[in-house]
């Protein structure tokens, strides 16, 4: 594996919530999916339905950054940055988007994108930092 | 900033895993605090230079 031995405290991997909280999101994002597309539901259980992706989503979150905060500070260091590089990225893209969609210049699209080029904008980044540091 | 790292893990015939153990830091750590690509906290210097017995401007020395 491209860590190299680190983080101090051997590395594990993610952590056990982090995967529960994965394998949660994708089974209740289906099942939330699924209901709101086949099921006549109240506005208000609509509301109820959509959201309930986020728990699992948060705990996810929170095994990330447990994972994250018992690692070594070079390690720690390198995530800092990478996730900052992923902000601005995200932040450039999304305001730009922004501005062409409001005035009719592209088509508008779904907002989730933004999660997902922010993880994949993390992940680049902490590559090329962590070489950068070798 | 410019250390005596290596040279001071090479005298005591560790390895940079080694090393890297014993201060509870990854060997990434340790290649980049050798290399000067990355300068350590104030605690992790100071507990580099307690393991070898130094004292911690014995292993770090500034850029002129």
């Amino acid at each position: 594996m491209a860590w190299d031995g680190y983080p101090a405290r051997k590395w594990a991997g993610y952590p056990a919530e982090f995967w529960i909280g994965m394998g949660a999101y994708v089974v209740t994002a289906l099942l939330a999916g699924r209901a709101l597309t086949t099921m006549e539901l109240e506005p208000h259980s609509r509301l109820v339905i959509g959201l309930l992706p986020l728990i699992p989503l948060l705990v996810m979150g929170r095994g990330l950054v447990r994972m994250i905060r018992h690692q070594d500070e070079l390690y720690k260091r390198i995530q800092f940055e990478a996730v900052a590089y992923a902000a601005v990225i995200v932040i450039v893209v999304s305001l730009t988007l922004g501005v062409l969609e409001e005035f009719d210049v592209v088509p508008h699209v779904n907002s989730m994108w933004a999660g997902q080029v922010l993880v994949f904008a993390w992940g680049i980044a902490a590559g090329i930092l962590t070489r950068r540091y070798r | 900033m410019n250390n005596k790292l290596r040279d001071l893990r090479e005298a005591k015939g560790w390895s940079q895993q080694e090393l890297g153990d014993r201060l509870k830091v990854s060997r990434q750590t340790i290649i980049a605090i050798e290399k000067g690509k990355y300068d350590p906290s104030l605690p992790l210097a100071f507990s580099i230079a307690r393991l070898f017995s130094r004292r911690i401007e014995d292993v770090f020395l500034p850029e002129r």
